[in-house]
């Protein structure tokens, strides 16, 4: 009963989340330099930014768990999957990991070396 | 003339449901219950229906008409607007025979959530009584009359059998919200896990079957919210 509520609760306060960091994102990426060209210099620059960093992090982070979470529920929708419950949720947090640690790789690549 | 398409099956002959034609001299008035008394008395005999009270009272003759889950004796014809109409079994439920479909699973889940209300304090001298503000929050899901359209247009209960299902749930937040019952987190606790309140996708298909305009999906939100708020208090038994 716990786990359920507490995955149900944190799904729609990670959509909330989603709706705010996503939003920063969208506004720094397309609108602080609106028009001129995109360099390489430039996202260098944001991607060193440690506020950016932390922003487009939780957007990654908040996004695979509403993602996954969204898909567990889907899925939890088939007996077949039902009856796995267990090895699913193990093997959806094992993939959201690996694609979270792979997108920190990337986003602080110009900071961690 | 009305054209009545309505499926057929006879699990000790059929291999498959089909669909059958009749032609019905409809009445002005008439229902799709009407229509269905007029093809066993005039064309044959063998078609099998469930009704009972003829009133949307008892929900027994839930029927899929015209591709939505209703009631087929306050189905009217003329308010169909169309020349044939095609009646085939509440879907996602096993089929006894023709229209008539298997409720025992339906039936079961309505069990599970203990549909009637519980007080272990003494009883007053005179009833419990009820202020009209403390029955106005339940006076919707009274309505419910147990028919099974919302239940067989869920699309999670078709495919999650051990979903509780959209009637059931209705019914629990009906008792848990009744100010007579003080069954609170234990009732609550009827409904958690994976395939119980938590699992209701908000399709809202359980609103638009619904023959009483109840809307399940309300109920199932709000014991969503007290599972939550149970989540973070004390554990339900």
């Amino acid at each position: 009963m716990k786990k359920a509520a507490l995955l149900w609760l944190l799904q729609r306060v990670t959509a909330v989340l989603i709706f705010i960091v996503l939003g920063v994102h969208v506004y720094r990426v397309h609108y602080v330099e609106l028009g001129q060209p995109i360099l390489f210099a430039g996202i260098a620059i944001r991607l060193k930014s440690l506020l950016m960093l932390v922003i487009d992090s939780s957007l990654l982070f908040f996004g695979l768990f509403h993602g996954l979470n969204g898909l567990r529920t889907v899925l939890l929708d088939y007996d077949f999957f039902d009856r796995q419950e267990k090895l699913l949720s193990w093997v959806l947090s094992i993939i959201g990991i690996i694609f979270f640690i792979l997108g920190v790789k990337g986003l602080w690549a110009f900071i961690i070396r | 003339m009305v054209t009545f398409k309505i499926e057929r099956f006879n699990p000790d002959v059929d291999k498959a449901p089909y669909f059958q034609t009749y032609e019905v001299a409809a009445g002005k008035e008439m229902s799709v219950l009407e229509a269905l008394f007029y093809v066993v008395e005039n064309l044959d005999g063998s078609l099998a229906f469930r009704y009972s009270c003829r009133g949307a009272v008892c929900g027994s003759c839930a029927m899929r008409i015209n591709g939505k889950n209703r009631l087929a004796c306050q189905t009217l014809l003329k308010k169909l607007k169309s020349p044939v109409i095609t009646v085939s079994p509440l879907p996602h439920l096993p089929i006894v025979k023709d229209l008539i479909v298997d409720m025992d699973h339906f039936f079961k889940n309505y069990e599970k959530i203990k549909p009637y209300l519980v007080n272990n304090t003494s009883a007053p001298e005179k009833e419990r009584r009820q202020s009209i503000l403390e029955r106005a929050k339940i006076d919707e899901m009274i309505a419910c009359i147990l028919c099974g359209a919302c239940f067989s247009a869920c699309t999670v209960a078709a495919t999650d059998k051990k979903f509780i299902g959209p009637a059931a749930l209705t019914k629990a937040y009906r008792f848990w919200a009744d100010s007579r019952d003080n069954l609170g987190d234990e009732r609550l606790a009827l409904v958690a896990g994976e395939h119980g309140a938590l699992r209701c996708h908000t399709l809202f298909n359980c609103a638009e079957a619904c023959p009483k305009n109840i809307v399940p999906t309300y109920s199932i939100q709000q014991l969503k919210g007290g599972l939550v708020k149970c989540r973070f208090s004390k554990p339900a038994k």
